[in-house]
């Protein structure tokens, strides 16, 4: 938020996935939840929000679930809770966007990386190098 | 803003009675009714936060949904948010001309403390930077608290928290360590972790699934999350930047 990092977590998902579509599809519900609660507590403090958050995937698989209500086969036994970030989507609260692995900055949060990758996403984060 | 005696300020509901205080005993033998509360007091606490919440809501600021401890007024001049932490209470404002104002108001409920400009909110040091723009937080006392506790003031650093290339396993048999150094150390870096040093979360996180049985390996690898901390104490989080 105005180009700082505010809110960061990682933790290991709850539930056993059958894809890594399925799984990538639970961060992006628990990332709709963050951002909901985001945007609840920015406009308590008087900031309107008119733009829908921009929230960045980079499973072309659980994106295209997350946009597309259509019922599909494959994703029958999902649970409902993750669902909600197609509510988000279809209320414009929340727009979905790709983005390349080699840029996913959460990254960090989900594997230990080899150094380079890591102090660029450390870069990323908030952290420059000290003076 | 502080608030002297904080506890103090809380009414009580319940009937409490106590014999007199040392030093304060009138030699009559007679028992005290608390009317106000104490420290040390059950109650004391939310008696407190309750005390805090009525006269802030006589004043027109009201909790937000979100967060019950973030309070905000509205009027023709803007907005003033009041953060609180127990009784650390800090104040933001959207035009700098409401501080004063804002400031003596307070005064006149609570017998508060200003301490001008927050350098420091639970264990976190806060930085402005007016001329940049910039606001950062960073936790250094805390990091050399921990490598101090652990004896690894001056170890060797590491540029990154954890090997790409590990592998953990869990560890096998009972546990050995009945004191548990190990989930005192992860709950130490989980703090870190949370507020001002996300660069080491996932190594934390992961090493936590250990606690309940750690072995040499896991170890090891807080060891090295130590040793990664101990080469980049200096870093600082910059939270904002318009």
């Amino acid at each position: 938020m105005g180009g700082g990092t505010i809110t960061w977590g990682s933790r290991k998902q709850t539930s056993v996935s059958l894809s890594s579509t399925e799984s990538e599809y639970v961060a992006l519900a628990d990332a709709a939840r963050e951002i909901t609660w985001l945007q609840n507590l920015l406009e308590g403090l008087g900031y309107k929000q008119y733009a829908p958050t921009k929230l960045y995937g980079d499973n072309n698989g659980a994106l295209a679930i997350a946009k597309n209500p259509q019922y599909q086969k494959r994703t029958k036994h999902f649970d409902t809770r993750n669902h909600y970030i197609r509510q988000k989507v279809k209320e414009s609260v929340i727009e979905i966007e790709h983005c390349p692995t080699s840029k996913m900055m959460a990254d960090i949060f989900t594997k230990a990386l080899p150094k380079p990758k890591f102090q660029l996403h450390r870069t990323e984060l908030g952290f420059p190098m000290p003076a | 803003m502080d608030v002297k005696g904080d506890y103090l300020n809380g009414t009580i509901k319940e009937q409490i009675y106590m014999k007199q205080p040392e030093g304060y005993d009138n030699g009559t033998g007679c028992i005290c009714h608390l009317i106000k509360s104490l420290y040390g007091l059950k109650q004391a606490g939310r008696e407190w936060n309750d005390e805090l919440n009525k006269q802030l809501e006589s004043l027109g600021w009201k909790p937000t949904i979100v967060d019950p401890c973030a309070y905000t007024r509205r009027t023709a001049d803007g907005i003033e948010v009041v953060a609180v932490w127990v009784d650390d209470l800090l104040l933001f404002v959207s035009d700098t001309k409401l501080m004063t104002k804002m400031k003596l108001e307070l005064k006149s409920t609570f017998e508060i403390t200003d301490l001008g400009e927050p350098a420091k909110i639970v264990g976190i040091k806060i930085d402005r930077d007016q001329t940049n723009r910039t606001i950062t937080i960073s936790q250094r006392q805390y990091i050399e608290a921990i490598l101090q506790k652990e004896t690894l003031q001056n170890a060797h650093p590491v540029a990154i928290p954890m090997d790409p290339n590990l592998q953990l396993q869990p560890s096998e048999g009972e546990s050995q360590d009945k004191s548990n150094g190990y989930a005192s150390l992860i709950g130490s870096l989980m703090y870190l972790a949370v507020a001002t040093r996300p660069d080491i979360a996932y190594a934390v996180f992961r090493l936590g699934s250990y606690t309940a049985n750690p072995a040499m390996s896991h170890w090891t690898a807080a060891k090295r999350v130590l040793r990664y901390l101990s080469g980049t104490r200096d870093y600082v989080h910059t939270e904002l930047k318009r």
